[in-house]
């Protein structure tokens, strides 16, 4: 890497030279026929990628024009100039190959009445091509700084200092970007955008040079001329499908500076590139190769984080919890990948604004509609089809993005002779419908809906059917660029049905349905350079129906059972504030009170002091009517984190968060079952509580690369965990079958990344444990005979590779390795006879592990041709899935057979999985 | 339970191995336990009660455990009814008049002869239930790793209760099945032939074995205490036990809650780990404990049941496949005979009418009894 870089810089060096030396020779190209009529865009891609030239244009709105030429002999400043003069702009060259399109009015800032105005400032041009960075390396070679934008009016500028504010966005959609860095060159130092693209700046008067720079987005230099407070928009171009070969310095800053700690974001194009099963693009998937990510095993619903059980992890899609985040009982995600933007996923210090789950709040953010122009993309897996659109409603004002996904594999199905599995049938999909309005420089609205369903027929006698419907609304307001309100409104449905008629006598129906409704309201404040100030209140309703338990059919005997339904709110006032103390210290702190109303109309049940919960030791029966609280918990959230700047490419971060939930998952089976389902904390059962401490180092290195080591410690109390041989399709009354323990886990998590360049990808390493203890002293009932025991989802190892190799624009390699140590199992220690036959005696609660897992899987992406006149770009995935084969572990048991004891093990793809994806997207490559 | 068909399902779509594969992990850990096995029934069969030691995994026997004291009493402590030791660590009471009465309670006291000192919880005979019917239906199912369906005969069994109280059952079955040996032994090499008086006389048998597979079912969520159509064993033609006549024999025992969970449990925990979302395997204890130390593991169960049995016979079913094993005769090697060394002999001959003698791979072929059966058919039997 660092050859190539030296190479591009020396052959800069010797055009240099070249320029000075032959003196006259100037870089204007005769442009030919070919390009006649194409738009501008083309027009640029395709003469930079013939020509040795670059363009510079302060203010892109060129797109839409028609490049005309005349004549097979115009040079390309004849062709600027004929094309763009008229329409206003101004075109010079530098002689080597630059060429400057501008337009010819600057426009310059004052501030009347102290109110702040954009500043779209264009004076001067400076040509400084091939500049050299100043610290007078080589290393920087196609960072060119071209222009000094002026901001303010010197005579206004009475202020000792300036604030420099404003917004940056990427240049092709206008997305706000999350983030970024601005990095001021003459004081080494810098600052970071939050997640409306927003920064401020407070300097003193003067000339700067600021680098802007994001994960995605190519690096921009910018000189200013400060003058007096003002605004700076910019936009970033995409580094993502990026047409000249461009080195990417990094932005040194983000994981040194930023505040999180255990703050995991991805963007689409990496969760794009990352080799899957059998050809979906899965984002909880790639989740798991992030350390301190793990999962009971291949098509287990749900994921662990940091030893804590799946149900302790929110998950949203555009501020939309989603309760059910998979797609046939957890073998995909339900979610359309096409509509991925990014995630986060914050599993050490969640923000003040996020609550009600104890581990980790894994938040998806998804594309807005382009706001220019329609453009439709697809894909076709083995096993899905996908599709979406998106476009103007009204030109950047209104977009809208629609996607669905659906199976069509039914037909395979059909083939197999086994009847149990030709008579077994398989749908699922999902689809996402967005609206994004810009109503003004301060007002934005968000519609955003997600649906996702599962029918599933298992043989004749078992259907399954799963439904997630969820909506939100959002509001928001900027005030100026410093404060901003967000209002939401949030909708979230799921819902199940079981038809099970594996016994005719017994054959029944049981359904499931909650309903989740949300208001927020969140303001953000910056008062001062120093000062992000957050706050917000939330609540939620939730409706929660347990469901029916009925006969199918006339043939059934089965008893009905109406398991009730529950009401609950779930409130929440946050106030947090990110308080830059120096430029080395930065400290984030926040309170979130939660107070939790379990409503009636119900009847609930008092039990004896100090003795187990059954039907026997019920004293009395206490009913409440419709809306009537019957407990109410409150509980204090509380987060604080602190970060040290040791030195800009060193930093120590750490800090504490309680946090409280009211909502868990009842599963008595050792990966989550099709049919478990969410109940509220009660008159009975207890919320849980859960403490985390972590810390960490920081640590940037070399050019490219980024190391982290983060420790955690973390104990949560009230852990719902089923009683030994608890049966809870049947059970109506909860409480009769739990016990509340605790779950106390730690751990240290290792990652080194190199985010750019060729190649690219993270190693990481965690260590972990995870247990938990289910002693109730008063009643006199445990788990495991009181003794603690580790957790199903406990893996003390864990390494995951990730390596991107991008061969050629056309051609990407992507691999990545897996191993963890293998998850807890109860083996049996002991053979006994009842009536003649064997059976087994087990050792105490997961005593024992299954083997270790190991994976290995590799893929290709091939671009289509990269001309960039056509319809349609085609794009082709092959993967294979576990090259190595091994049959890796799911689950080791044992049975009884004609008098034998066997013993199995169990894997789910025991095999190379080879699949091929094609997508497909209107528009060229770099579209 | 089906859904650990579902990997299946997802694999037919690309490859057809499958992903269930023999497995024994290194256990060494080994518990030596207490069982208790016992029966009390309200019919006039011998009430005996099993007292042995577990043993490792990779070395299942029964270590009988010998030279205890075992008694028997009713609800209140008073009739004590003591027990013998018949063969060891199997303890009879040999009053065979006695049998336990419905709605009676009954603990069962053991003392080993190490001093430790056990009781079964109390324990109430709960009323049988009469079997209304039990019948078979042929029923092929597919099973990965065969090239052809698996046929054979699902039994169901219907009955129904005069209580309306819940009924707990737990099914017992033993199947006795008539067979025959491929050939007729009609002359035995031993240097010359001997002729065989009566060629047919090692050629059919009568086997009888338990069903190695526990049954449970509860009327707990049934609106009516009628059970139908649940399905018993199955009887593949991939043996020989339907090939002639077939019997099934259904003990119907109706136990109390307490012990349909320790049975269900057993049966749950036997089935259910080769789903994908199976429970945590757990330890599961018996109904006796150690008086002296509650924590001590007790292994098994003293069931007091009700009992009803019912017997069928079924003769070799029509309209389907049978796939057993069969003796192929080799009418080659029989011509070399003569030249045969005396560690051979004595070789077994059959005498196939056309066609004349042959030899078998293995004696199995003539004599049914290596089969495990007997050449007497049992007491029961009806032809």
């Amino acid at each position: 890497m660092i050859r190539s870089r030296l190479l591009i810089s020396f052959s800069l060096v010797w055009i240099m030279i070249n320029v000075t030396v032959i003196f006259g020779q100037e870089i204007n190209p005769t442009i030919p026929l070919s390009l006649n009529k194409m738009e501008w865009n083309d027009f640029k891609k395709q003469s930079e990628s013939r020509f040795d030239i670059r363009y510079y244009i302060q203010n892109d709105s060129l797109k839409n024009i028609q490049i005309l030429i005349d004549s097979d002999s115009m040079t390309l400043t004849n062709v600027l100039k004929s094309n763009l003069e008229p329409l206003g702009y101004k075109v010079a060259a530098d002689g080597d190959g630059s060429f400057f399109i501008t337009k010819r009015v600057g426009i310059k800032t004052q501030l009347p009445l102290g109110f702040f105005k954009q500043a779209e400032a264009s004076t001067r041009l400076k040509q400084q091509v091939n500049h050299r960075n100043n610290d007078g390396n080589l290393s920087t070679s196609n960072v060119y700084i071209s222009k000094t934008i002026v901001i303010g009016e010197k005579r206004q500028s009475t202020e000792s200092t300036c604030s420099l504010s404003g917004q940056v966005m990427g240049s092709s959609d206008g997305h706000p970007i999350v983030g970024g860095t601005i990095y001021i060159v003459e004081f080494e130092k810098g600052t970071t955008t939050d997640e409306k693209g927003n920064y401020l700046l407070n300097l003193k008067p003067g000339k700067f040079t600021l680098v802007f720079n994001s994960l995605e987005s190519i690096e921009r230099t910018v000189k200013i001329d400060l003058r007096s407070s003002g605004i700076l928009n910019i936009n970033l171009d995409q580094n993502l499908y990026l047409l000249q070969e461009v080195e990417i310095k990094s932005s040194q800053n983000d994981n040194v500076h930023g505040t999180q700690r255990g703050f995991e974001k991805l963007t689409g194009k990496m969760i794009k590139e990352i080799p899957v099963v059998l050809g979906e693009q899965d984002i909880i998937k790639v989740a798991m190769l992030l350390p301190g990510v793990t999962s009971i095993g291949e098509g287990a619903a749900g994921y662990n984080v940091r030893g804590s059980p799946t149900d302790q992890n929110l998950f949203y899609i555009e501020g939309t919890p989603v309760y059910n985040t998979s797609h046939l009982f957890g073998f995909f995600s339900a979610f359309n990948p096409d509509i991925i933007d990014n995630f986060t996923l914050y599993k050490g210090s969640i923000p003040a604004r996020f609550g009600g789950r104890l581990s980790s709040i894994f938040d998806v953010g998804t594309k807005t509609g382009n706001m220019e122009h329609f453009s439709a993309r697809g894909g076709i897996s083995p096993i899905t089809a996908r599709f979406m659109i998106e476009g103007p409603i009204a030109k950047k004002k209104v977009s809208y993005i629609a996607g669905i996904r659906t199976t069509y594999s039914n037909w395979v199905l059909n083939l197999v002779k086994d009847p149990e599995i030709r008579n077994s049938k398989v749908y699922f999909g999902d689809a996402i419908l967005g609206f994004d309005a810009q109503i003004d420089q301060n007002n934005k609205m968000k519609l955003f809906g997600y649906s996702s369903e599962d029918r599933i027929k298992l043989s004749n006698s078992t259907k399954y059917q799963f439904k997630n419907l969820g909506a939100t609304l959002n509001w928001f307001h900027g005030f100026n660029s410093k404060h901003d309100l967000n209002i939401t409104f949030i909708y979230s449905d799921y819902q199940f049905t079981e038809d099970n008629s594996e016994l005719e006598i017994a054959a029944y129906r049981q359904n499931y349905r909650l309903n989740h409704n949300q208001v927020n309201v969140e303001l953000n404040l910056r008062p001062s350079e120093k000062h992000t100030l957050t706050t917000g209140i939330s609540g939620i309703l939730y409706l929660l129906d347990r469901g029916k338990h009925l006969p199918l059919n006339d043939a059934s005997t089965e008893v009905p059972i109406n398991f009730g339904q529950e009401k609950a709110i779930e409130s929440a006032v946050f106030l947090s504030d990110e308080w830059k103390i120096s430029p080395l210290i930065t400290i984030m702190g926040g309170l979130r009170y939660n107070l939790y109303s379990y409503l009636g109309s119900q009847n609930v049940y008092k039990y004896q002091p100090n003795s187990p919960l059954s039907s026997k030791t019920i004293t009395d029966t206490l009913y409440f009517g419709n809306n009537v609280p019957i407990k109410t918990y409150g509980g204090l959230d509380y987060r604080l984190s602190a970060i040290f700047v040791l030195n800009p490419n060193l930093s120590i971060k750490g800090g504490y968060n309680r946090l409280h939930q009211y909502i868990f998952m009842l599963s008595n089976t050792v990966a989550l079952s099709p049919t478990d389902n969410w109940k509220l904390a009660d008159y009975n059962i207890k919320p849980m509580v859960g403490d985390q401490f972590s810390a960490g180092v920081y640590a940037n290195f070399g050019k490219n690369y980024e190391a982290s080591i983060e420790g955690y410690y973390k104990n949560v109390n009230d852990l719902v965990e089923y009683k030994d041989g608890a049966n809870l399709v049947i059970s109506k009354v909860v409480e009769w079958d739990i016990l509340q323990g605790n779950l106390e886990a730690y751990g240290i998590e290792m990652m080194i990344k190199k985010p750019f360049g060729r190649l690219n990808g993270w190693v990481n390493y965690s260590y972990a444990k995870s247990s938990v203890l289910v002693n109730e002293k008063e009643t006199g009932e445990s788990i495991n005979f009181g003794q603690r025991y580790p957790s199903n989802y406990d893996h003390p190892h864990t390494v995951n590779i990730v390596a991107n190799f991008k061969s050629s624009r056309r051609l990407i390699l992507s691999g990545n390795l897996i191993y963890s140590t293998g998850r807890p199992i109860t083996y049996p220690t002991a053979i006994y006879y009842q009536d003649g036959q064997k059976i087994l005696h087990y050792s105490q609660r997961n005593e024992y592990r299954i083997p270790d897992y190991f994976r290995i899987d590799l893929s290709v992406k091939v671009e289509g041709n990269l001309f960039s006149r056509k319809l349609a770009h085609g794009v082709f995935i092959f993967s294979v899935y576990n090259v190595t084969g091994r049959k890796n572990a799911y689950s080791v048991y044992f049975k009884s057979e004609d008098g034998q004891i066997n013993g199995y093990k169990m894997s789910i793809f025991g095999t190379q999985i080879f699949s091929v994806t094609y997508d497909f997207k209107l528009g060229n490559y770099a579209d | 339970m089906q859904i650990k068909k579902l990997p299946l399902i997802l694999l037919m779509l690309w490859v057809t191995t499958s992903c269930i594969d023999k497995y024994r992990p290194d256990i060494d850990k080994y518990e030596n336990l207490l069982v208790v096995d016992g029966l009390l029934t309200n019919n006039d069969e011998p009430v005996v009660v099993k007292l042995s030691l577990s043993s490792s995994l990779n070395r299942s026997e029964i270590i009988p455990v010998t030279r205890a004291n075992l008694n028997l009493s009713s609800q209140f402590g008073d009739s004590f009814v003591y027990f013998t030791e018949t063969t060891p660590g199997t303890y009879e009471i040999l009053d065979h008049s006695f049998k336990g009465e419905i709605g009676q309670w009954y603990k069962l006291d053991i003392k080993l002869h190490d001093g430790r000192h056990y009781a079964s919880d109390l324990c109430q005979l709960a009323a049988p239930s009469p079997i209304d019917s039990v019948y078979g239906v042929n029923e092929s199912q597919e099973i990965s790793g065969y090239n052809h369906n698996l046929e054979g005969v699902q039994f169901y069994v219907n009955n129904h209760s005069n209580l309306a109280d819940t009924n707990y059952y737990l099914w017992r079955c033993v199947q006795t099945y008539k067979y025959k040996a491929s050939f007729s032994l009609d002359y035995i090499w031993v240097g010359y032939p001997i002729t065989v008086g009566n060629p047919d006389s090692l050629r059919t048998c009568w086997r009888t074995k338990q069903v190695d597979e526990i049954f449970t079912y509860s009327t707990k969520n049934l609106s009516t205490p009628i059970i139908t159509h649940f399905p018993l064993n199955y009887a593949s033609t991939e043996t020989k036990m339907l090939s002639i006549r077939y019997s099934l024999l259904v003990n119907q025992l109706t136990i109390s809650q307490s012990a349909f969970n320790f049975w269900d449990a057993l049966r749950q925990q036997n089935i259910e780990q080769a789903s994908l979302y199976a429970r945590q395997p757990i330890q599961i204890r018996g109904n006796v404990h150690n008086l002296d130390n509650a924590d001590e593991p007790v292994l098994g169960y003293f069931t007091v049941a009700g009992i009803t049995k019912k017997r069928i016979f079924l003769n070799r079913p029509l309209n389907l496949q049978f796939y057993y094993d069969v003796c192929v005769p080799d009418f080659e090697t029989v011509t070399k005979i003569g030249a045969s060394p005396p560690i051979f002999w004595p070789i077994f001959i059959t005498d196939i009418p056309g066609k004349g003698w042959a030899m078998a791979s293995s004696d199995v072929c003539f004599d049914c009894r290596l089969e495990g059966g007997s050449l007497t058919p049992p007491d029961f039997w009806e032809n």
